[in-house]
């Protein structure tokens, strides 16, 4: 028996997995936030229910338990889309997003990523070889959130008349605002650059491969993000407990400029370096404090096979498809909304099967603020147009004595 | 120039009104239609705009091409890179270097020394024999992002060149255009602007004499409508032109009755021309969103 210090559980107190010499493995953040060692308080000592010296629960800013299982959660910057990925990311987890044609909503997502990176204070690595990601990371959305400060100076002015009781009370703590779970963002303003520079961020474009023909972009980036986490202290080997975590963005992975496996078939056996690099990413990832968002342009692909290896190595995978050029767009039943969105895996990480949806039909919508994912409605029936004569008169069932020419010829009483 | 409100794609690209200037164009056609026309138009347009031209060629001698692009009286000038006449060193012994180094090594000493420049690649796919297509991809998407170049012209045949290809150079393309056998020829442009927006366009056009795209107008679409079909008329209705038979009056018009109703003008419509507008700035606090809660009524 002993007290798990690590910072996942919260120091409770269980039954080890297995105990060696004085250390042992947590049970219940095994998994994730895996492999963890706890420091046991004794071999033989006697169970308590009180914590052991010191609670060190850390909390990491932006990060929650989940509903479901004990995971620590992120927030992916979009509140429709944490509810549908089951509350949020869990750290540890690779979400795989599948661009539309034109990677114009997709791109929207991977900012709504960063920015919320940007306001919770993570480290933040970013990959893009086709658009330059110093410009990704200066047009971020702005966000909505009003300072803190700025509550507190109006609430002291105020001269209570109902509940003057209250007057002296002092207002609460404004430090509440600065560990919430999701932000809320605005797309017609832009992140200050000023904000964006108190967050510890990389950027990677391909400038420093000396040698793309020789050695790809794939194990150079695989190398620079495995540097990051050492620096960084996330690997989950390291005893040192976790105040941050990472999210990792690569934008249009498997995209031409990275490298031409998108025009392979499966016989060629030339996709290697990326499902090689996929690979490390998810062991990487899996061992470290670190969240991950890949997008990838599978319109591109070729061969089926190569999009659904991807898709069995990430957590979560979803599908947008935009209805831009195609010939939905005249379609009224999706007139007001921008494209479908396919939830195509999620992940069922330490249950059985993944938190359920109640719909199978999404789609996304761009407003002028924000984009939103929705469940498909289809619109309701009311023009007059509409022909009357819907049902067929050789469906409708017989023995309906008092409609008319379907009288029976013989009445039988 | 005309400064006639263009409002058909075609002729905003090609007279260079696009805004912002599109990095990357592609412009294919095939063995029956030759889209050699519509790249001279755009050159011509860029030389009297005053933009220096790098003329990769592949296919065309220089002298040849120059007949056609003239620079003579024009503010911009035009450079070319000939890698038709031995690219593969036959003759000469050593192949021709700007087909074999990478895009942006043979631009470079030239796109440095100031001024906007539009690099030309005549014929991707025989560059496509000398380089390997990664490289080729790279340094396209490179140079199109170099800051001294306004745009890339990619000039390939869509019949001859791998799918594959094609399809990264669209990956990539913020425009394409891709030229049809039609009478008059038509193309297909798809733009892709910084903002998001994707506009897709088809329309036919013809040339004149001195390289200027003359007679846009979008193409008549022949495909049937998508949506929910609403028709009744097959089962309940009887024809018009029975009913109007049945009656003992005259109801249908001769063709002079017919022009002048067409012609009658009402006491009560007024003419109206493009007034009437509503200009609407949202607030900072407005959250309007471009749907009308009341668009699924229908009465």
């Amino acid at each position: 028996m002993g007290v798990c210090r690590s910072g996942g559980c919260g120091g409770r107190v269980f039954t080890f997995v297995s105990c060696e010499g004085g250390e042992g493995i947590c049970p219940d953040t095994i998994s994730l936030q895996a492999l963890q060692n706890c420091k046991m308080s004794g071999v033989g000592a006697v169970s308590s229910f009180q914590k052991r010296g010191k609670a060190r629960v850390v909390s990491i800013p932006g990060a929650r338990p989940s509903v479901h299982n004990s995971q620590l959660l992120l927030s992916t910057g979009m509140p429709s889309l944490d509810h549908l990925l089951g509350g949020g990311l869990p750290v540890g987890s690779i979400l795989l997003l599948e661009q539309d044609r034109h990677d114009v909503y997709s791109k929207l997502f991977l900012k709504y990523y960063l920015a919320e990176g940007v306001m919770s204070g993570h480290m933040l690595t970013l990959a893009s070889l086709d658009e330059s990601p110093q410009t990704l990371m200066a047009t971020l959305p702005a966000s909505t959130d009003r300072d803190a400060d700025e509550d507190s100076t109006t609430g002291t002015d105020r001269q209570m008349t109902i509940a003057w009781r209250y007057q002296n009370q002092s207002a609460p703590p404004a430090g509440l605002s600065s560990n919430r779970f999701s932000h809320s963002f605005d797309l017609t303003g832009t992140m200050e650059e000023d904000q964006v520079a108190k967050v510890d961020t990389c950027l990677f474009d391909g400038s420093e491969v000396e040698s793309p023909a020789s050695t790809g972009y794939y194990w150079p980036l695989l190398q620079h993000i495995e540097r990051r986490i050492t620096e960084g202290g996330l690997s989950t080997a390291c005893n040192k407990a976790k105040t941050n975590v990472m999210r990792l963005a690569v934008h249009s992975l498997a995209s031409p400029l990275w490298g031409w496996e998108f025009s392979r078939q499966e016989k060629d056996h030339q996709w290697h370096r990326l499902t090689t690099f996929f690979y490390g990413l998810r062991a990487l990832v899996r061992s470290s404090f670190c969240v991950c968002l890949v997008t990838v342009p599978s319109h591109l692909f070729h061969d089926t096979a190569l999009i659904r290896r991807l898709q069995s190595l990430a957590d979560f995978v979803v599908r947008l498809e935009s209805f831009q050029g195609s010939d939905k767009e005249t379609n009224p039943i999706f007139k007001d909304y921008h494209g479908l969105f396919h939830v195509v895996k999620l992940a069922a990480i330490n249950t059985l099967v993944p938190p359920q949806l109640d719909a199978t039909d999404w789609v996304f919508k761009l407003r002028r603020r924000r984009m939103v994912i929705e469940r498909l409605h289809l619109p309701p029936e009311l023009s007059e147009t509409v022909s009357r004569s819907q049902e067929d008169p050789l469906t409708k069932p017989r023995g309906m004595a008092c409609m008319g020419e379907k009288l029976p010829r013989n009445l039988e009483f | 120039m005309a400064a006639v409100v263009s409002r058909t794609v075609l002729d905003r690209l090609v007279s260079l009104r696009e805004s912002p200037m599109l990095r990357l164009l592609l412009l294919t056609d095939t063995v029956e239609v030759c889209g050699r026309g519509l790249l001279y138009c755009l050159l011509c347009a860029h030389l009297r705009a005053g933009t220096h031209i790098l003329y990769l060629t592949t296919s065309l001698h220089p002298a040849e091409l120059h007949q056609h692009i003239k620079d003579d009286d024009t503010a911009g000038k035009i450079e070319f890179y000939d890698g038709a006449t031995d690219p593969c060193g036959w003759d000469s012994g050593e192949p021709a270097e700007c087909v074999t180094k990478p895009l942006p090594e043979v631009m470079k000493s030239r796109c440095r020394t100031g001024g906007k420049v539009v690099v030309v690649v005549d014929r991707l796919e025989h560059l496509m024999l000398h380089q390997d297509s990664g490289q080729l991809v790279r340094g396209l998407h490179t140079l199109a992002h170099e800051g001294e170049v306004e745009q890339v012209v990619v000039y390939c045949g869509r019949d001859v060149v791998c799918e594959d290809m094609l399809e990264a150079v669209t990956h990539l393309a913020s425009g394409v255009l891709h030229l049809h056998h039609t009478q008059p020829c038509s193309c297909v442009i798809l733009v892709r602007k910084p903002s998001g927006k994707v506009i897709k366009a088809q329309e036919e056009f013809s040339l004149t004499p001195d390289f200027r795209v003359q007679g846009v107008r979008p193409t008549q679409k022949n495909t049937g409508q998508v949506g929910v079909p609403a028709d009744t008329s097959a089962s309940s209705d009887p024809t018009p032109e029975s009913l109007l038979a049945a009656t003992t009056f005259s109801l249908s018009l001769t063709d002079e009755q017919r022009r002048a109703k067409n012609e009658l003008l009402l006491p009560h419509t007024r003419v109206q021309g493009e007034g009437g507008q509503i200009l609407y700035t949202p607030d900072q606090e407005d959250d309007w969103d471009e749907d009308d809660p009341d668009d699924d009524l229908d009465i």
